[in-house]
This record gives structure tokens, C-alpha cells and sequence, in this order.
């Protein structure tokens, strides 16, 4: 309760600091609390923003996520079975972990059509080594003391993949995936930026081009809400696993 | 019938300079008891392992292998997160009653909800004895598994091993270190050196 009530008054306190400054500047500039309520109400009623906007970004993000697990994980079960394998994908993994999201999203946008497929791509290439990662160490945390009971007690392969290796991969899987759905998210929006692909990305680029800031300011307050929502579930979801 | 056979069997773990046994020829019976004796480190865990399958001889081959296996580690491996009857269940999918039947056996039925990671060691032990009774094994493989009961917890365990016998037969392999605690005194002894 005492943590609530003081979110919501640091909360409170932001946006009056930002309805002071915005009484200083132009509209173009700093729009004001008000100004950009009024944008994220007309944003979210209209439903050319939810078909043609919001849901085409967050279809991309969760199917860039997809394949990034898809192909993720094998090579993750691959390099934690046979260690030779995760070193061979280590220089990959390694370039992939380091190179800055938006060299890669300018080259995937050089290399493909800029559309659907190039947003798509560079989420999953971007998110592959965390899923590998994850998966490998997800493995390694399963209990070999178990395992061997298992086989010993001849108990059923799924039985033994949901009572030993899932709660055990699920440790390592689960903190991944939370980080994972936030940031496919952002590079969605950071490739339809740079790409001009329709979506969240494109529709930011257009209202900064035509100095539509209060709309601009509501797109800002849709991603982080969406974000928030990805990352609250995510949580939700671990802390219930994680539950005796 | 024969459950196990190993011929010259040996075997060597990596890294390591001499071999954990060498040549030990070993036929286990339907129905026999049997003793492993010897100081520690000299391979009595490693036979029994091998007699459960769990490691292969390095030299020599084994002929036979038991097919219905229940065994007690030293260390109860039970799944933490999972309660008494999930454990048991876990195992043994349809064998409820039989489970309850034996925890009321060891005076634990009260149990049969609690968490496996909250129970004591001793209780963890008989749960995991009980585990090991309830796939109705053709052989039993006790590793130490009831070093850590008190008296009258370690006699009802061994009741509830003799009924159960009585009931499926099964041939029982046993490490104990303590000659006063023997579940099967005049059992066939294999000592290692």
C-alpha cells in the first residue's frame, strides 16, 4: 500500500512538472498533459490505429520472437548436449550479442524488402542468443540426481520432461523470455522506424516528421503501456511457476 | 531366475588414476539377499549403480540387468517442489492406495500433502523408501537409505520391507554400515577391497 501510494505520488509529481514546462514552451515542442490525453483518446478509439498500427507491430514482434525461440532453442538443447556446437556458435553468438540494434536493423533493411519479413528477421536474429543461451543453461540447472532417479524408476519421458527438466529450464528460460517480449517490442518499433514499414515504428516517425507532438507523446505512452502489460504478465507468470 | 549377472566386470571413472573395482563376477537371484560390504571408497555404491544400470563396466560386461528396479539413495532425491503423494505418484501413477497404505505404515499418512523440501531427513528417507516398494521392484537396492532413522522409525521400515517381501518376492541388495541394522542379517556378503 505504501508503495503504491508513493509510485502514485511520484507519478502525480512528474506530470506537474511536465505541466509547468510545457506552459513555457510551444505545443510543438513540450505539449502539455491535457493536449496529449486528448491525442491518446482519439488514438485509441480509432480503429484504423488498432488494425493498421498497433496490431501489425505487435503481430511482427510476436512472430520475430517466435522464431527467435524456434530456432534458439534447438541450438541452445544442441550446444548444451554437445559442447562443441556452443563453441562453434560462440563467434555468431558473440556478434550477434554485441552489434547495437540499429546497425543490425539498417543491414536487415539493406538485405531484405524493409517490410513484414526485415522487422520480423531482426527481432529473431537480435533475440536468438538469448533463447540459446537460456535453454542451454536451463538444461544444465535440471538435476542430475533426479534425472537419474527418473531413470532408474523408468518413469514416462513426459512425466519426466514436466515434473524435472521444465520446472528446471523454466529458471533459466523464464527471466530470458520477460527480457526477450520487452525488447522484441522495442526493435519492432526501432526497425518500422528506420524502415517505414506500417506500424508503431512508422506512425512515431510520421508524427515527429509533421511535428504532431502530442500524438507523438500518446504513441510514447502506448509502448511503454504496452511494455508494462508485456513485462507484468511475464512476472505474474514467473512468480506463479516459481509457487511450491 | 537370474536378475543381474556381471562377468570380470570393471570399472574405471575418467580422471581418475586406478579403477573403482576390477573383475568382480557377481550373479544376483530372484528372491536373494545379498550384503555389500567393504571400507569406504571401494566401489560398493559403484557395483550397486551398476547393478541399477546406471553405469556401465569399463572392462568385463554384464549379462543380466534387472528390469523392475527399486532403489533408495543415500540422498532421497525426492522433487522438492512436489508434496509426499506427488512424489510417490510420480513413480507409480495409479498406485494411490498402496502409497497411503505404506505411509500409514510408517506412522507418515499425516504427511501425504506436505512439500517433500520441508520434510526432515529421516522422513524424507522413508518416503523414499516407500518410492522405492511401490513399482512393486523385482529387485531392492538400498544404498545407506535408512541411516539416518532412529530406532523404532528404522524397525517399522524394516516390517513394512519384510511385508512387502513376503508379498512380491523381490531380491534386496543392501549397503549398511552399521552390522547392528541389518535388514537381512544372514545374507550373502560381497566384500570389496
Amino acid at each position: 500500500m505504501m508503495h503504491r501510494l508513493a509510485f502514485l505520488a511520484g507519478l502525480a509529481g512528474l506530470i506537474a512538472l511536465w505541466a509547468l514546462a510545457a506552459r513555457e514552451s510551444l505545443p510543438a515542442i513540450l505539449p502539455g498533459p491535457l493536449a496529449v490525453a486528448r491525442a491518446l483518446g482519439l488514438l485509441v478509439t480509432d480503429r484504423e490505429f488498432w488494425a493498421g498500427t498497433l496490431l501489425p507491430s505487435l503481430g511482427r514482434a510476436a512472430a520475430g520472437l517466435g522464431l527467435a525461440f524456434a530456432l534458439g532453442a534447438p541450438l541452445g538443447l544442441a550446444g548444451w548436449r554437445w559442447p562443441a556446437i556452443s563453441a562453434l556458435l560462440a563467434p555468431v553468438r558473440l556478434i550477434l550479442m554485441g552489434i547495437p540494434a540499429p546497425i543490425l536493423a539498417i543491414l536487415c533493411i539493406l538485405w531484405f524488402d524493409g517490410g513484414d519479413i526485415t522487422v520480423v528477421l531482426t527481432v529473431a536474429v537480435l533475440l536468438l542468443p538469448v533463447f540459446q543461451i537460456a535453454i542451454a543453461e536451463g538444461m544444465a540447472a535440471v538435476d542430475p540426481q533426479l534425472a537419474e532417479m527418473a531413470q532408474v524408476f523408468r518413469v514416462a519421458p513426459l512425466r519426466r520432461l514436466h515434473r524435472i527438466v521444465l520446472p528446471a529450464v523454466w529458471t533459466a528460460f523464464g527471466p530470458a523470455l520477460r527480457i526477450a517480449a520487452a525488447n522484441a517490442l522495442r526493435v519492432t518499433l526501432l526497425t518500422e522506424l528506420l524502415s517505414g514499414a506500417e506500424g508503431l515504428g512508422s506512425a512515431v516517425q510520421r508524427a515527429q516528421s509533421w511535428l504532431q507532438t502530442d500524438q507523438l507523446f500518446a504513441l510514447v505512452i502506448v509502448i511503454l503501456a504496452l511494455i508494462g502489460l508485456a513485462e507484468a504478465a511475464l512476472t505474474r507468470l514467473l512468480r506463479e511457476r516459481s509457487r511450491p | 531366475m537370474i536378475l543381474f549377472a556381471a562377468e570380470e566386470a570393471g570399472l574405471h571413472y575418467p580422471g581418475r588414476s586406478d579403477p573403482v573395482f576390477l573383475d568382480v563376477s557377481l550373479t544376483i537371484h530372484d528372491g536373494e539377499s545379498l550384503r555389500l560390504t567393504g571400507p569406504s571408497g571401494t566401489g560398493k555404491t559403484s557395483l550397486m549403480r551398476l547393478i541399477a544400470g546406471l553405469e556401465r563396466p569399463t572392462t568385463g560386461r554384464i549379462a543380466t540387468l534387472p528390469r523392475r528396479i527399486g532403489m533408495a539413495f543415500a540422498e532421497p532425491r525426492l522433487l522438492p517442489h512436489l508434496c509426499v503423494m506427488e512424489n510417490l505418484m510420480f513413480v507409480a501413477p495409479r498406485a494411490d492406495r498402496d502409497a497411503l497404505a505404506m505411509l500409514e505404515a510408517l506412522d507418515m499418512a499425516d504427511l501425504r500433502n506436505s512439500a517433500a523440501g520441508s520434510l526432515s531427513t529421516g522422513q524424507a528417507q522413508r518416503v523414499a523408501l516407500i518410492r522405492a516398494l511401490l513399482v512393486r521392484p523385482g529387485i531392492l537396492l538400498l544404498d545407506e537409505a535408512l541411516g539416518g532413522l532412529d530406532l523404532p522409525a528404522w524397525c517399522a521400515a524394516r516390517d513394512l520391507i519384510h511385508s512387502r517381501r513376503r508379498e512380491d518376492g523381490f531380491a534386496l541388495v543392501e549397503i549398511s554400515h552399521d552390522p547392528a541394522r541389518l535388514l537381512v542379517p544372514d545374507a550373502r556378503t560381497v566384500s570389496l577391497a
